[in-house]
C-alpha cells in the first residue's frame, strides 16, 4: 500500500478499507506540520491544524471529485484552515499571562511559549537571524506570506499552488514574484549589509 | 547593492532560484546573466534574499502526531455518505426492484412517460399547463443539485457557503459607471461551484422555463464569472452582509431560487412604484409565468411558492428589511434576512 497513489488510497480508505487512510495520514502529517509551522509560527497551532485538515479530509471525502488530484485539494482545505486561524487569531483580544493562567481547558500562554520556543541551538546568530526573517515575512500581507510558503518552502510547483488558490497560473507567478520582491525590499532594508 | 524598492528582478532570476528552469534554460540564463552587469546585480541580491529565507529551518513534526491524526479520525467514524439526487433514485430502485419488472426497462419506462406527456400535450388545450409543469419539476431537479452541490461545498470548506468574496468599500453588486467602483455580480460567488466541481454540468445552472443558455464547458477553468448573465437563471442569497452558515442558521433560510423580479440583472425595478403597479416587491418570480417560485433552503430542501414573502418568519426574499433605495452596497444585516439575487 505504500505505492498506492493518494487518490487510490482515498478511494480505498472511502469504502471502508482500513489502514488506507493512516497511510496518507504518514504521507502527509510531516509536509503539512512544515507548512502550517511556518505560516502560523506557532508549533502548537500547527499541530492542532494538522489534526484539523485529516479530519475535514475523512468527513469531505465523499465530496472528492476522484478526477482530481488528492495534493491540491489536501493543501486547499489546510490553506484554508490556516487563513482561518490567522483571521481567528486577529480577531481575539490580546491576553495577559495571568489572566488565561486561570483557563482550565488549556495550558496557560505562558506553557505555550515554552512549547513554542526553538529548540535550543548552539549557534545564537542563527537563532536571531531565523528570528529576523520570521519577523519580516509575519510583516507581510497574509496572501503573500501564503504563496512564498507554498511556492519556496514547500516547493509545490506552479500549477498545483494554482489548483490549491484556485487562481490561474500566472497570477501564481506574479504573485510570487511580488512575494519575494516585498520580502527582499523589507529584509535589505533592515539588513542593508546582508548584500556584499 | 541592488535596490528592490527602486528597481524589479528579471522575472527568469525567480525560476532560477526556485529551480523552475531546465538545465538547457538554467545554462542559458546563466550565460546571460554572466554577460549582463544589470543582472548579475539581481542575481547577486537575489541570492542573499533566498539565503535569508534558507534560515528558517524546517520545523519537524511531533513523532506521534501522525498516530494522533489516525486515532482522531478512527473516533469520527465511517466517512460520511454523500447523497446525491441520482443515489436516492438507484436505491429506491434497488430496495423494490420489482418496479423495473413491472415496467420493463428504464428506456420503455422513458417511452411511456414521453407517450403519456405527449399525448397529453396534443389531446387538451393544456398543453402550456403541462410544458410548464414539466419545466418547473425540471426546475425543482436543478436547484436540488445545486443544493447537493452547495452542501458538498460547505463541507469541504468549513461550512461556508460559496462565497468569492466582496469588500465594501469600492465593490458593488449593481452595475456601476463609477470607474472607482468595481462591479462584483452576486452570481460570482454561486459560479464557485462550477468552477470548483461541485456541480459539474452547466445545463443545471439554466430554468428550462428561461430563455437563458448554459455556459460553455470550456470557458470554465480560466474565470471567476459566468460568461454572461443568460449563463444562470438562478438567485443566490445575497453575500455582501452576514452569510449563511448551515450550522447556525434557520434549515428554512432560502439561500437560491428562481430570478428575483426586482433585480432584472441587477438593475433595480422599484420605478415600477412611480407607474402606479402596486407594490412590486410582491410579485412573483417572472420564471413560470409569474406563478410561483422554486427555492431552496439552507437544508437542501426545493419548495415551490406562490408569494415572496416565503423567508424565515415570512420575510419577502426579493428585498433586505430597511432598505428603500440600492447602491449595491448592501446586504442582510441578520441572518434570518434573505435577499435572493443574480
Amino acid at each position: 500500500m505504500d505505492h498506492e497513489r493518494d487518490e487510490a488510497l482515498l478511494a480505498a480508505h472511502i469504502a471502508g478499507a482500513p489502514g488506507a487512510f493512516d497511510h496518507l495520514v504518514r504521507r502527509y502529517a510531516d509536509e503539512l506540520y512544515a507548512f502550517f509551522a511556518r505560516f502560523v509560527g506557532n508549533r502548537t497551532a500547527a499541530d492542532d491544524l494538522v489534526q484539523d485538515t485529516f479530519l475535514q479530509v475523512h468527513l469531505a471525502a465523499g465530496s472528492f471529485d476522484p478526477e482530481r488530484t488528492f495534493k491540491p485539494w489536501l493543501y486547499t482545505i489546510a490553506a484554508n484552515k490556516a487563513r482561518d486561524f490567522m483571521r481567528a487569531r486577529r480577531r481575539r483580544p490580546a491576553q495577559s499571562l495571568d489572566q488565561a493562567a486561570g483557563d482550565p481547558d488549556g495550558p496557560s500562554p505562558a506553557a505555550l511559549l515554552e512549547a513554542d520556543s526553538p529548540a535550543v541551538s548552539e549557534n545564537s546568530e542563527t537563532d536571531e537571524q531565523r528570528r529576523r526573517v520570521q519577523a519580516v515575512v509575519a510583516a507581510m500581507p497574509e496572501h503573500l506570506q501564503l504563496i512564498l510558503v507554498l511556492g519556496y518552502y514547500q516547493k509545490l510547483p506552479y500549477a498545483e499552488i494554482a489548483n490549491v488558490l484556485d487562481i490561474p497560473v500566472g497570477t501564481v507567478k506574479s504573485r510570487l514574484h511580488s512575494a519575494v520582491k516585498q520580502f527582499a525590499q523589507l529584509w535589505l532594508a533592515e539588513n542593508p549589509t546582508s548584500v556584499e | 547593492m541592488s535596490d528592490f524598492s527602486e528597481r524589479d528582478f528579471d522575472a527568469r532570476l525567480l525560476d532560477l532560484h526556485l529551480g523552475h528552469l531546465s538545465r538547457a534554460e538554467e545554462a542559458e540564463l546563466r550565460a546571460k546573466i554572466e554577460s549582463e552587469p544589470a543582472l548579475v546585480e539581481q542575481d547577486r541580491a537575489l541570492t542573499s534574499v533566498f539565503t535569508a529565507l534558507r534560515a528558517v529551518p524546517t520545523e519537524a513534526a511531533p513523532r506521534d502526531l501522525a498516530g494522533r491524526v489516525s486515532q482522531r479520525v478512527r473516533e469520527a467514524g465511517p466517512v460520511p455518505r454523500v447523497v446525491r439526487p441520482t443515489d436516492q433514485w438507484t436505491a429506491a430502485l434497488e430496495e423494490r426492484p420489482e418496479r423495473i419488472i413491472q415496467l420493463g426497462s428504464l428506456r420503455d419506462v422513458i417511452g411511456i412517460a414521453a407517450i403519456v406527456v405527449l399525448a397529453i400535450g396534443l389531446g387538451v388545450p393544456g398543453l402550456m399547463h403541462a410544458r410548464e409543469r414539466s419545466d418547473r419539476l425540471a426546475c425543482t431537479r436543478n436547484l436540488q443539485m445545486l443544493g447537493t452541490g452547495v452542501q458538498q461545498y460547505a463541507s469541504t470548506f468549513g461550512s461556508s457557503l460559496p462565497f468569492a468574496g466582496f469588500a465594501q468599500a469600492g465593490n458593488s453588486w449593481l452595475p456601476s459607471d463609477d470607474p472607482q467602483i468595481t462591479t462584483v455580480p452576486n452570481r460570482r460567488h454561486v459560479f464557485l461551484l462550477l468552477r470548483r466541481n461541485f456541480v459539474r454540468d452547466p445545463r443545471v445552472f439554466v430554468c428550462p422555463s428561461q430563455h437563458d443558455v448554459p455556459m460553455p464547458m470550456d470557458a470554465v477553468a480560466q474565470r471567476s464569472d459566468f460568461l454572461e448573465p443568460r449563463n444562470v437563471s438562478y438567485a443566490y442569497q445575497n453575500m455582501a452582509g452576514v452569510r449563511p452558515s448551515p450550522k447556525r442558521d434557520a434549515a428554512d433560510l432560502p439561500i437560491l431560487s428562481d430570478d428575483n423580479p426586482l433585480f432584472a440583472d441587477g438593475l433595480p425595478l422599484f420605478d415600477a412604484r412611480r407607474l402606479g403597479i402596486g407594490d412590486p416587491a410582491q410579485s412573483n418570480s417572472h420564471a413560470h409565468r409569474s406563478a410561483g417560485q422554486n427555492i431552496l433552503t439552507l437544508d437542501g430542501r426545493v419548495k415551490w411558492t406562490t408569494t415572496p414573502n416565503s423567508g424565515v418568519n415570512g420575510d419577502n426574499i426579493w428585498t433586505l428589511e430597511d432598505v428603500d433605495e440600492y447602491t449595491g452596497q448592501e446586504g442582510p444585516s441578520k441572518s434570518t434576512d434573505a435577499h435572493l439575487l443574480k
